[in-house]
């Protein structure tokens, strides 16, 4: 999976019929310093994630068919968690999610 | 396989509920002279990582082919620690 900020909703009415009904999100990578340069991308949302958490999400094709229960969606990245707090190894470091 | 270090461990109360009950490290790849890059990863633990150690891990459908992953949305598992590098 991959960390990143949520900072956004996209809103889509005309869209392929297997992405019905799917809250769609920006996500901004991140790395344990915040930012990262990686570009910005939309992914699905299931977990009601408010924008501005801080999340990880899963890439792989087929393990994103199976999380929305459907086959053969055109989508490339799924919310699978939100986190509360990374607890970072030097200088005991957390960062609130 | 990747080469990353343990950077440290996640707590994520609202998540897939497949994921219940598993550690979440966030880990960053390194080079094999463990410079580390600007790459980074959520991934499950099935070998019992402590921080800071250097393991390898799977991304992609392959990271559920753990016993510990099997029919869990995952797609980055940590399956080795690593002890020693010994290079040409």
């Amino acid at each position: 999976m991959r960390l990143g900020r949520a900072i956004g909703n996209v809103v889509s009415t005309i869209k392929h019929e297997r992405l019905a009904g799917i809250k769609l999100m920006v996500i901004k990578p991140v790395g344990p310093q915040g930012d990262l340069e990686g570009r910005k991308i939309i992914v699905a949302d299931y977990l009601n994630t408010a924008s501005g958490s801080l999340v990880y999400w899963i890439e792989n094709g087929t393990t994103i068919c199976k999380v929305m229960g459907r086959m053969s969606i055109p989508l490339r990245g799924c919310i699978v968690g939100q986190v509360d707090k990374i607890d970072l190894e030097k200088g005991r470091r957390v960062i609130d999610g | 396989m990747r080469l990353v270090k343990v950077l440290g461990s996640i707590t994520s109360t609202i998540k897939d509920p497949t994921l219940k009950g598993f550690k979440i490290l966030l880990v960053q790849c390194i080079e094999t002279d463990l410079k580390g890059r600007q790459e980074y990863f959520v991934a499950v633990d099935t070998v019992g990582m402590g921080e800071g150690e250097i393991g390898l891990i799977v991304t992609g459908s392959t990271a559920k082919r753990t016993e510990v992953t099997k029919k869990k949305n995952v797609d980055a598992a940590i399956v080795a620690k690593v002890d020693r590098i010994d290079l040409e």
